[in-house]
């Protein structure tokens, strides 16, 4: 689920800061730029691995702040095409599931990809899969086994192109949708895949 | 920005635990809601915390088996307690490991690294 990477990078420490060591200085600033960001077509960085190497420590004309060249390494949720996830059922609607894994919630299961044969229900507005004559409803909050289809990364939308949206856009996203730079689409057709309720013992 | 390495490695999610409960994502310390939110995931899945020494231990009892890095990484994090689950991860199942095979990974995951589950006797695995 998680990898490994080697990031290097120019940070700033503010001048304030200076009276910090230098690696505690600049894990700060580590933590607010990269935790909890996207890095394209990589993945979401969840914490701070270690730091290798800091050099540097100038401080330019015209800025007070100094300025290192650090190596270090970040922990990135990145699973792999076919890995097996367990999560928590979040939302049911028409179009699919979607999966929160607490620290990361944009895992869709389109409505394909579910148990054949599954039905939605409009009634209790969710998902029901119908097997052997028993109806197997997905509850909410349950915890749900599915398998990583594929991964999608999208560009923050620039400034033109927000503009030039109209208003069903994906693009920029709704309050109730908002834009996602990192989707997992998942897949739960397969034994012993779905709410890991169904196949206990 | 520059990305020396992508992928320096794979951590699983016992050692990722290791290093939140570092970082202070366990409450003890400031850390970003996203660490405790990863702290607060690999704490809810049936899986005991490991050291570094026991999964190590894990991966050497399953080494027999041959299984690749990602199906060793998936058995760690998912801690499978069924057939079925096993066959999930483990691609051509019947064909690598048959059925002696798929016992004794679910023999040794229920013996070290799935919780809940009391302390379990040294249980002999049998390898075919």
């Amino acid at each position: 689920m998680f990898i490994i990477t080697k990031i290097e990078d120019q940070i700033r420490v503010l001048p304030q800061d200076l009276t910090k060591t230098p690696v505690d200085a600049v894990t700060a600033v580590i933590e607010q730029r990269f935790i909890d960001k996207v890095i394209p077509n990589l993945g979401l960085v969840v914490t701070i691995y270690d730091v290798l190497q800091i050099e540097g420590g100038f401080v330019y004309p015209n800025d007070g702040a100094a300025f290192f060249k650090v190596q270090f390494r970040v922990v990135v949720f990145r699973p792999f095409i076919g890995e097996i996830l367990v999560g928590k059922l979040k939302s049911c609607s028409r179009e699919g599931l979607r999966v929160s894994l607490d620290f990361f919630e944009d895992v869709l299961i389109p409505e394909h990809a579910l148990q054949d044969p599954s039905f939605y229900d409009d009634s209790e507005r969710l998902w029901v899969w119908k097997f052997d004559g028993n109806d197997m409803y997905m509850d909410l909050k349950e915890p749900i086994r599915f398998r990583v289809q594929s991964i999608k990364f999208s560009a923050q939308p620039t400034p033109l192109q927000l503009e030039n949206a109209t208003g069903d856009d994906k693009l920029i996203g709704t309050a109730a949708k908002p834009f996602s730079p990192m989707i997992i689409m998942g897949d739960i057709n397969g034994d012993g895949l779905g709410l890991t309720t169904w196949w206990l013992g | 920005m520059k990305l020396l390495e992508v992928n320096a490695g794979t951590i699983c999610n016992s050692e990722l635990l290791h290093v939140l409960t570092e970082r202070g994502a366990d409450g003890s310390g400031k850390a970003t809601i996203v660490e405790r939110m990863a702290y607060q995931y690999i704490s809810s899945q049936p899986v005991q915390p490991l050291t570094p020494k026991q999964l190590q231990e894990f991966f050497d009892v399953l080494q027999p088996y041959n299984l690749s890095r990602g199906e060793l990484l998936q058995l760690a994090n998912l801690a499978p307690r069924s057939p079925v689950e096993v066959h999930l991860v483990v691609a051509d199942c019947d064909v690598r490991l048959g059925d002696e095979g798929v016992e004794a990974i679910l023999a040794a995951v229920a013996e070290r690294v799935a919780k809940e589950e009391g302390p379990e006797e040294e249980a002999v695995v049998a390898m075919s």
